[in-house]
């Protein structure tokens, strides 16, 4: 008797599992996960969305050490796979993606050429004539500009947006400072998490913006974060907190992700830190669309409209958000998405 | 510097066995690849008691080969779902007071719902399907342990029992993954 019932037991959860294997998880047409391999790296990429469309955004995460899978959660990404192709790559050492290098050739034109080499193969796969655009976000933002100003990744794109993107480390750090200041004073004046706003205060009064170290710049991206969450729980900052905290975790291998993403930062951070590019901004000729946080410390508003005045094309557009800091596409999901939509709908 | 030659993939067991007094035993697992990633397992083994009793004191007779065959199951929401089979042989030495120690191997195979390809693009910008993970892996392991059924407690209610094993997933693309995994639980008699 208690034998038959075991063996009952078994039987239904092997039903159930076969009833698994039988089924498709995921839409071929609408999801697909592969690996893009070049130079030495095997690339995660994952597309979503409305592949029928023929419009792929190329998005380019953050970090360095963040991941496509982060970006591939919330209510942007749904919001823009209903109408286009989202493409999360995990760039190099990043991520899902896999590689056996050396640190020290890890260089952004490394990551340029990775880029571009995507660009191409999503033309390649889903044919010459789809309309591709470049994403990048905060550090995305850096190795998106990098790769528009040293490839030819310009000839395979309908247009570029940088999102809160961080294509000039040494000017951020100015602007950074500037805002750190001005809020800091604001804050303490209407009794805001004063201790923490003096902590941040002292440590910008004492840093030479105009030639910031790679300790003080470490020190300026964490503040950066810090300074956002105070506002969001500071009163009538009207500023929106991010809903996507543990996107981290999105990475099917997260903890490993995490390990070898922090790895891959070390070993590009000095270049990171000493990356501008603002004074070749001018040889960006296609669509450039610029988007940011009213309050990102992490990567100020003034690089995007420094980056909008620059750029050097007359197809150009920017937006602020007013409740977001370094987040906007969270924080203001269905704006956000309009005014993407928007730029892609007009050159596509 | 090398590096990303393997990712480590850290996973979790909880197992309840139910125990008939043949020493055959039936298992359903919660089992988690790095806590957030759910899924299950089932499984059967089989102890073979080479003594008990009167003839326990025999150093010869106080190992038991067991055998276990094992499926289970778990999913990435954004990614795939996973399906798993392995058989596993091993060895439990037993003391005197029922405490037991255990070691085992086991191969299996592992497959993915949905094909992963790997792609590359040749000098004269042709994408090629290159050798990748795809959807198929082999899945040796090996394994050690402490608890589980002995002769001298074959008539307890709960003995309760803790491994520790690593499955090795081949092909992970050009390299490997581990996939270290902590299983408690316990067995039970009716």
């Amino acid at each position: 008797m208690y034998t038959n019932r075991i063996y009952k037991g078994i039987l239904f959860l092997l039903l159930s599992l076969s009833l698994f294997a039988c089924n498709e998880v995921i839409e071929p047409d609408t999801e697909e996960r592969f690996f893009f391999r070049h130079n030495g790296a095997d690339l995660a990429m994952q597309v979503d969305g409305n592949i029928s469309s023929d419009v792929f955004i190329l998005l380019l995460h953050g970090g360095p050490g963040g991941s496509g899978h982060e970006y591939n959660t919330g209510a942007y990404s749904e919001l823009l796979e209903e109408k286009f192709a989202m493409v999360y790559l995990d760039q190099r050492g990043q991520g899902a993606s896999q590689g056996s290098y050396n640190t020290e050739d890890l260089t952004l034109q490394l990551f340029s050429n990775d880029i571009a080499a995507a660009a191409q193969m999503l033309k390649k796969k889903y044919g010459e004539n789809i309309s591709l655009f470049l994403a990048g976000h905060s550090w995305g933002g850096l190795t998106g500009t990098h790769a528009l100003l040293n490839t030819d990744v310009q000839t395979h794109l309908r247009g570029w947006m940088e999102w809160d993107g961080a294509h000039d480390i040494p000017l951020l750090n100015r602007y950074a400072v500037t805002m750190f200041h001005k809020y800091a004073r604001e804050e303490i004046e209407k009794g805001n998490f004063v201790s923490e706003w003096q902590e941040i205060l002292d440590f910008v009064e004492g840093v030479d913006s105009l030639n910031v170290s790679l300790d003080d710049g470490g020190q300026i991206n964490s503040f950066g974060f810090d300074a956002e969450s105070y506002l969001v729980q500071g009163a009538d900052s009207g500023i929106t907190d991010n809903p996507r905290k543990w996107a981290f975790l999105s990475s099917p291998i997260a903890p490993a992700a995490m390990l070898s993403g922090n790895i891959t930062a070390g070993g590009i951070q000095a270049e990171t830190e000493a990356a501008s590019l603002t004074l070749e901004l001018g040889k960006i000729q296609i669509p450039s669309l610029f988007l940011s946080g009213k309050y990102d410390f992490v990567v100020p508003p003034r690089l995007a409209q420094s980056a909008f005045e620059r750029v050097g094309t007359n197809e150009k557009e920017i937006h602020i958000f007013n409740k977001s800091g370094h987040s906007p596409m969270d924080t203001e999901a269905i704006a956000f998405v309009q005014v993407v939509s928007a730029f892609i709908d007009r050159y596509k | 510097m090398r590096y990303l030659l393997f990712f480590v993939s850290l996973s979790f067991y909880l197992q309840i066995h139910a125990q008939n007094g043949k020493a055959n035993s039936f298992a359903a697992a919660y089992y988690s690849a790095y806590g957030y990633q759910p899924g299950f397992i089932i499984k059967a083994e089989r102890t073979y008691f080479r003594s008990a009793g009167a003839n326990y004191g025999k150093k010869s007779k106080k190992i038991h080969p067991f055998l276990s065959l094992e499926f289970g199951t778990y999913a990435h929401f954004q990614n795939n779902l996973y399906l798993n089979g392995s058989f596993s042989g091993g060895l439990r030495r037993s003391g005197k007071k029922g405490r037991s120690i255990s070691i085992f191997a086991s191969m299996g195979v592992m497959r993915t719902q949905h094909l992963i390809s790997t792609y590359q693009l040749d000098e004269s910008g042709n994408l090629n399907t290159v050798r990748g993970a795809g959807n198929w892996s082999a899945l040796p392991g090996f394994g050690m342990g402490i608890g589980g059924p002995s002769p001298i407690n074959r008539g307890k209610k709960l003995i309760p029992y803790a491994n520790f094993r690593t499955q090795v997933q081949l092909p992970y693309n050009d390299s490997f993954l581990l996939h270290p995994m902590l299983e408690l639980g316990f067995y039970f008699n009716k």
